[in-house]
């Protein structure tokens, strides 16, 4: 009876940080969705860039985790815009257009990671300490606090942007309809290429934060990608914090599923959770549906 | 206070929106442009607002050449009610009027919580003048009726406080008690000073209200005057069911 209490309160611990995770991965399928209606599968890539190139920077150029960080985040941003520029441009084309686009730069995009970082997984030094915590029995490990804290103060911020300052107001009203956006001075497609790099740089984040527990290779992006897409799903396509809401369902059902049957349908479990959303409640978990 | 001269507009290579129009908005008036559908009222619109360039001819504000962006004619005094209203959906009645003055602010205070004091005390001037705004505060612009919605589209091009109104077609799917409030409206905020455009199919209602009044067919003015001009022309009747009638 203890061990199983000790395996639930631990698959908690793991399923909260792997949620929070999640959830971030989510929030910039969300965002870029609310602003610029595209669907970016490319988000993955951002995951993937953030911890290749702080590995890099750490493990090879011997950088601070610190400075590694600052400068994964800004350069996936970077990416967020270059991705966006191209998605946004083809998005007038129509939302399929857009998404098959931006399948076809994550695929480009692993090509390039492979050729600037090879094809083996890279890693770095948790940037706090090894030292594990115990409560009760159940094992919190300090990189698991970190992803939960920091994912939190993330995802609390975006939210404050989006919701508490003009600005983000005027970033949802570039979504909500971007011809009469226009006519009170707001650029919908700036607007929209500030949500990719908003969505960059929170992919960036991710990247740093889980390489040093996981590793990352250059082909890591379609898990990241699925994962992201399916929390989204079951959040729901309309609110950021709900994309949150729904990564942190889907990190309790994986690592459920990782500690009482086998890791390796994790994945498979977040598509079975997709899916059961969407038959049962398209609308997302938390939203309901229009009337 | 605005002039439209010689103003040309062509959609792609064969449509001709406008062609060689001339109008003048008067000061402290209301001034109908009148129309059937297709005619290309709403082009004038958006000429006006800068949302489209002119192949030939140029719009003057104040005796200048307007030519700069949207926000730019928003700081000189411009505000525009478009068609079908135009709100965003999910955003409160609150986040409206708060953007209302979007391209009036600096970019500083574009990412404050709060709009300095200036605007929100015509914010708060606005939501006396439309009490079911201050009821709907914190809801939903969709969850309004529709004429709760015209009004809060009103409200919100008033928030800059402009010199100028245009509105394009405000009293389409509105019940004619809601439009004689709405068009009551325009008459008392031009007896407070400001000048108004309005573009409407409703020729009926629209004239009530006007001083003077252009009638626009197949992107070319056909006809101006006063209603009892218009009336006596038969301009109207050729304009929105093609009868022929001598031109003013």
């Amino acid at each position: 009876m203890r061990l199983l209490a000790t395996a639930i309160g631990q698959a908690l611990i793991t399923g909260v940080a792997l949620g929070v995770i999640f959830g971030l991965v989510a929030l910039g399928f969300v965002v870029i969705y609310q602003v610029a209606g595209v669907l970016n599968f490319a988000q993955g890539s951002f995951v993937v860039w953030g911890g290749l190139f702080s590995a890099w920077l750490v493990s090879d150029l011997g950088w601070s985790s610190i400075l590694a960080l600052v400068a994964s985040v800004l350069t996936a941003m970077g990416l967020g815009v270059a991705v966006g520029r191209v998605a946004v441009s083809v998005r007038q084309h129509g939302e399929t257009a857009a998404l098959i686009v931006t399948v076809g730069i994550g695929i480009v995009l692993e090509g390039v990671f492979l050729a600037l970082f090879g094809d083996q997984p890279l890693s770095f030094s948790a940037p706090i300490g090894q030292q594990a915590w115990h409560l009760a029995n159940v094992v919190v490990l300090p990189e698991q606090a970190l992803m939960a804290g920091l994912g939190a103060v993330v995802v609390l911020a975006v939210q404050w942007l989006l919701r508490r300052t003009i600005w983000g107001m005027a970033l949802r009203a570039c979504a909500a309809n971007p011809a009469s956006a226009r006519l009170f001075g707001m650029d919908p497609r700036r607007m929209a290429t500030i949500a990719f790099a908003i969505a960059g740089g929170v992919g960036g984040l991710v990247g740093y934060l889980v390489t040093p527990m996981t590793g990352m290779d250059f082909g890591s992006d379609v898990t990241w990608t699925i994962n992201g897409f399916s929390a989204a799903i079951v959040g729901g396509l309309g609110d950021p914090l709900w994309a949150v809401g729904g990564g942190l369902a889907l990190g309790l059902v994986e690592s459920f599923l990782g500690t009482f049957g086998s890791s390796a349908y994790e994945t498979a479990g977040a598509l079975v959770a997709m899916l059961v959303v969407l038959l049962w409640r398209p609308q997302g978990l938390f939203i309901r549906r229009a009337s | 206070m605005l002039q439209l001269e010689g103003v040309t507009v062509r959609y792609g290579d064969a449509i001709w929106a406008l062609q060689d129009v001339n109008l003048e908005v008067a000061e402290n008036k209301i001034t109908a442009l009148l129309g059937a559908n297709g005619a290309g009222k709403t082009t004038v619109i958006r000429v006006i607002a800068g949302l489209v360039r002119p192949v030939a001819g140029v719009v003057r504000w104040e005796g200048e050449i307007l030519s700069g962006p949207v926000e730019e004619r928003s700081r000189q005094g411009l505000a525009v009610v478009p068609e079908g209203r135009q709100l965003w959906p999910g955003l409160t009645v609150a986040e409206h009027l708060t953007l209302a003055v979007y391209p009036v602010l600096g970019p500083r205070q574009r990412f404050r919580s709060r709009l300095p004091e200036a605007y929100q005390a015509r914010i708060e001037q606005l939501l006396d003048q439309f009490p079911a705004l201050r009821r709907h505060w914190r809801h939903r612009a969709e969850t309004m009726s529709g004429g709760e919605q015209q009004m809060l589209a009103l409200a919100r091009a008033l928030a800059t406080n402009p010199k100028l109104l245009a509105l394009d077609e405000p009293s389409v799917g509105l019940a004619p008690l809601v439009v004689e409030e709405l068009f009551g409206r325009l008459e008392s905020t031009v007896r407070a000073g400001m000048t108004v455009l309005l573009v409407e199919q409703n020729a009926e209602a629209a004239l009530d209200v006007a001083d003077w009044a252009y009638v626009l067919q197949s992107g070319r003015v056909v006809a101006s005057g006063s209603r009892r001009d218009l009336d006596a022309s038969g301009a109207l009747e050729e304009a929105y069911l093609g009868r022929s009638s001598q031109a003013l």
